[in-house]
C-alpha cells in the first residue's frame, strides 16, 4: 500500500513539475514592444519575427502592439512599471527621456564585437552616437529632409533648371505661381511640428552653426537672431504669401502630400517616407528629389531623424534581445521594413537588395547625404522643452507671423525668450 | 441590522469596482496635478505645490484667458445650436410618416461616429484648397475666392463649431423626440379647444411638459462638449494661432505631445472644478423655480 502511495505521489510530482515548466526546454521568450503601430506594419513585423524564430528555435518573440496614438506613453509606462519588455522601438524625440529615466540597457559590451556595425551607413552611426558616449540603441531607419519635385509639372510650367540655392528656389516659386489658375509652388507645413521643416530651410542662411544644437551659432547666438536668420524669415514670408495656398498655414502631412500629388504645389520638403505616400499615385518619372537648396552660409544643415531598436534595462535576456536587433538590422529585413515606410534603411546592403531603394528618387537622398556641403547637426531633442517648443510655441509663433499678426522680430523674440538663449 | 449588513455585502463588489476604476484614477490625477511628473524625467517626481497651476495661469506664450474664452465660445455656440436644431428635428419627427424609422436612422448616424473620425471628415470638407464646401459655394456663385475655413483665425472656431453641431444635433433629437412622444395628446386637444395657436401650444404645453428632459440633456451635453476636444484636435490642432485651443486640447497637448502629466492633470483638475461649479449653479437655478429636475 505504501509503495502504491509513493508511486502515486511520484507521478503527481512529475506531472506537477511538467506543468510548471520545470522540464520545459530552455526556450527564451522575448517581448518586443512596437511604438509605430499600424495593422499593416504589424503584419510586416510578424512575418520578420516568424523567420527569426525559424532561424533561432531557442528564442520566441512576442509582439506587443499598442495603438499608435498612445504607443510611446504606453510603452514608457510599461518600462517605468518594470513590466516584462525586452526590446522596444525608440524614436528620436523620446529616446533621450528614456535613457534619462534608465529605461534602456547600455549596449556597448554587446556592440563591441558586432561586425555588422560596419554595414551601417554613416548617418546611422551618427544617429546611434547622438545621445552621448554610450550606445543605447541601434537605428533602424532614417529620416532626412530633401526637396521633392514634381518634374512633370515644372516641365509643363517651363522650368528646366532645378534650383540649387535658396534664392533660386524662391525665384522659381514666384515664377510658377499663378493663384488665379490655382497653381502654387510650395507645399508649406503649417501644423504638426512645422519647425522640423522651417529650421532646416532657414539654418542654411546662417554660417557657423553648432553641430550638437543648430539653434545656436558657435558664438552662442540664437540662429534666427542673426542677419541670415532674418533673411530666412523674410524669404519664408514671401514664399508663403506669394507662392503657397493661403490655407496651407493649417496643412499637415496629408494635405502636403495631397498638394504635391495633385500638382497644385510641385515643391515639397519632406522625409523619404513621403515617397511611400506618393508612389501609389505618381509614377517614378513624374517626380524626384533634389538636395535642399543652399543658403548664404554655403552649408546644408540637415538633421537625421530616426527610429531604432533598444533593449529594455530590466530585460533578463539582453544577449538574445540584441541578437534579434541584429537580425532586424540585417540587409534584407531592414529593406523589407523600410520598404513599407519608404524611410531610408540604415544597412548599406538594403540599398542593393531592394528594387525600391534603387529608384532615382532615393539616389537623390544618397547624393544629398554624400554632398560636401552637407553637414549633419541636430535639434535639441534631449531638452524636455523641445516638445513644447515644436508643438505649441513655435507653431503659434510662425502661424501668427505668416498670417501677418506679428512681425519677424516678434517671432524671433518669442522663440529666443522661450529657450532663454 | 442584519439585513443592512447583507445589503452592504452585496454592493461591496460594485463599490470596489467603482473605487478602483473611477475614484482612484480621479484621486491619482488630482495628486499628479501638484507634482512635477514629466515622462522626460521620472526620477524627479516630487510635489511642487501650485507650480503647475501657476505655469498654466501665467503662461506667456498662450494666455489662460484666451483658452477659457475659447472654451466658453466653443461650448455655448455648440450647445445653443445643437439644442435649437435638435429640438426642431424632434418636432419634425414627432408625427409618424412613411419611412420615418429609416429617416431617423440616417439622421442619427453622426452620433454613432467617433470624434476623431468626424474631425478628419470635416477637415477635408472644410479644406480651403481641395474642400467640398468651398467648391460647392463657388459653383453656386456665393463666393469667388476660396475661404480658409480652418486657416483663418477669425473663422476657424465657427468652422469647428459647425462640425460639432452636426455631430451633436442627433443627441438632442433622440432625447427630445422621446420626451415629445410622451406628451399626452389630450393636452393638445384641450389647448386647441381653448383656442391656443400652434406657437402658444409650443410654449405653454410642449416645452413645460418636456422641461425636465431639456434641463437634464442640456446639463449633460454642455459637460460633454467641454470634454470633447477630439474634433478640434483632428481639425486644427488648436490653431491657427491658438484660436481654437480649449482646455481639453491643451490637456491633450500637455500629455501626448509634451509628456507633462503634471500640467496635463492640472488642466484636468481645472476642467473638473469648472464643471462641478457649473453643475451646482445650474441645478440650483433650475431647482429654484420649483421643478424637480434631474
Amino acid at each position: 500500500m505504501k509503495k502504491t502511495i509513493a508511486l502515486f505521489l511520484a507521478v503527481v510530482l512529475i506531472l506537477s513539475f511538467a506543468a510548471t515548466g520545470a522540464f520545459a526546454d530552455d526556450k527564451v521568450t522575448l517581448t518586443f514592444a512596437e511604438t509605430m503601430t499600424s495593422p499593416e506594419r504589424t503584419l510586416v513585423l510578424e512575418k520578420a519575427i516568424e523567420t527569426f524564430e525559424n532561424e533561432h528555435p531557442n528564442i520566441k518573440v512576442e509582439l506587443v502592439s499598442p495603438p499608435y496614438e498612445s504607443a510611446e506613453t504606453k510603452v514608457a509606462s510599461m518600462l517605468a512599471a518594470g513590466q516584462e519588455v525586452d526590446i522596444v522601438e525608440i524614436r528620436d524625440n523620446t529616446v533621450g527621456s528614456w535613457i534619462n529615466n534608465g529605461f534602456l540597457y547600455q549596449l556597448d559590451e554587446l556592440v563591441k564585437d558586432w561586425t555588422g556595425k560596419d554595414e551601417l551607413i554613416d548617418a546611422a552611426l551618427l544617429a546611434g552616437a547622438s545621445m552621448g558616449d554610450a550606445t543605447y540603441f541601434i537605428p533602424q531607419y532614417l529620416y532626412v529632409k530633401a526637396l521633392m519635385v514634381r518634374t512633370d509639372i515644372l516641365e509643363k510650367l517651363g522650368v528646366t533648371e532645378m534650383p540649387t540655392t535658396t534664392d533660386e528656389f524662391l525665384a522659381v516659386c514666384k515664377q510658377i505661381t499663378d493663384a488665379s489658375k490655382g497653381q502654387y509652388a510650395f507645399a508649406l507645413r503649417g501644423i504638426g511640428s512645422p519647425c522640423k521643416t522651417t529650421d532646416i530651410m532657414w539654418a542654411t542662411e546662417v554660417p557657423n552653426l553648432r553641430l550638437d544644437n543648430f539653434y545656436l551659432t558657435e558664438d552662442g547666438t540664437f540662429y534666427m537672431d542673426t542677419e541670415g536668420g532674418r533673411k530666412a524669415l523674410k524669404d519664408y514670408y514671401e514664399l508663403f504669401t506669394e507662392c503657397c495656398p493661403p490655407d496651407s498655414v493649417n496643412w499637415g502631412y496629408n494635405d502636403q502630400i495631397n498638394g504635391f500629388v495633385s500638382g497644385i504645389t510641385p515643391f515639397l520638403v519632406q522625409d523619404p517616407d513621403a515617397v511611400g505616400s506618393v508612389s501609389g499615385s505618381l509614377s517614378p518619372d513624374q517626380y524626384t528629389a533634389i538636395p535642399m537648396p543652399l543658403g548664404a552660409s554655403g552649408t546644408r544643415y540637415l538633421d537625421y531623424g530616426y527610429a531604432g531598436l533598444a533593449v529594455a534595462a530590466n530585460s533578463e535576456h539582453p544577449a538574445e534581445a540584441f541578437e534579434f536587433i541584429k537580425y532586424m538590422i540585417s540587409a534584407e529585413v531592414n529593406a523589407s521594413i523600410c520598404e513599407f515606410y519608404g524611410a531610408l534603411p540604415v544597412n548599406k546592403g538594403a540599398y542593393e537588395s531592394s528594387e525600391m531603394f534603387e529608384l532615382p528618387v532615393y539616389k537623390a537622398w544618397a547624393d544629398e547625404m554624400a554632398d560636401e556641403h552637407t553637414v549633419f547637426t541636430k535639434f535639441p531633442l534631449e531638452d524636455p522643452r523641445f516638445t513644447e517648443y515644436s508643438s505649441t510655441v513655435h507653431l503659434a509663433a510662425i502661424q501668427s507671423y505668416l498670417l501677418g499678426q506679428s512681425s519677424a522680430e516678434d517671432m524671433i523674440k518669442t522663440c529666443k525668450d522661450f529657450w532663454g538663449y | 441590522m442584519r439585513t443592512d449588513r447583507w445589503y452592504l455585502l452585496m454592493i461591496l463588489p460594485a463599490l470596489a469596482f467603482i473605487c478602483f476604476f473611477i475614484f482612484y484614477p480621479l484621486f491619482q490625477g488630482g495628486v499628479m496635478a501638484f507634482q512635477n511628473y514629466n515622462l522626460f524625467n521620472l526620477k524627479d517626481i516630487r510635489f511642487i505645490g501650485l507650480e503647475n497651476f501657476k505655469s498654466i495661469f501665467f503662461n506667456k506664450n498662450i494666455s489662460f484667458g484666451l483658452i477659457l474664452f475659447n472654451t466658453l465660445k466653443w461650448t455655448i455656440l455648440s450647445l445653443v445650436l445643437q439644442f435649437l436644431l435638435g429640438f426642431l428635428l424632434a418636432m419634425m419627427l414627432r408625427k409618424p410618416f412613411k419611412g420615418r424609422s429609416v429617416y431617423c436612422g440616417f439622421v442619427f448616424y453622426p452620433w454613432a461616429l467617433c470624434g476623431f473620425a468626424i474631425g478628419l471628415i470635416w477637415s477635408w470638407l472644410f479644406n480651403g484648397q481641395f474642400g467640398v464646401i468651398n467648391d460647392l459655394l463657388m459653383k453656386v456663385g456665393i463666393i469667388k475666392e476660396n475661404i480658409g475655413w480652418l486657416s483663418n483665425p477669425k473663422i476657424s472656431m465657427y468652422s469647428v463649431v459647425i462640425s460639432n453641431v452636426w455631430y451633436g444635433v442627433p443627441y438632442f433629437g433622440i432625447m427630445l423626440l422621446a420626451a415629445l412622444q410622451s406628451v399626452p395628446s389630450e393636452l393638445y386637444e384641450a389647448a386647441t379647444l381653448d383656442g391656443c395657436s400652434g406657437l402658444q401650444q409650443l410654449f405653454h404645453v410642449t416645452i413645460p411638459y418636456i422641461k425636465p428632459t431639456i434641463i437634464s440633456t442640456v446639463l449633460l451635453r454642455s459637460m460633454w462638449i467641454v470634454n470633447f476636444p477630439d474634433l478640434i484636435y483632428a481639425m486644427t490642432n488648436g490653431g491657427p494661432v491658438n484660436s481654437t485651443h480649449i482646455l481639453g486640447t491643451m490637456m491633450i497637448n500637455k500629455v501626448y505631445k509634451e509628456f507633462d502629466y503634471g500640467q496635463g492633470s492640472a488642466y484636468g483638475v481645472i476642467i473638473m472644478v469648472l464643471l462641478l461649479s457649473y453643475a451646482v449653479i445650474y441645478l440650483q437655478l433650475t431647482k429654484s423655480k420649483g421643478e424637480d429636475t434631474v
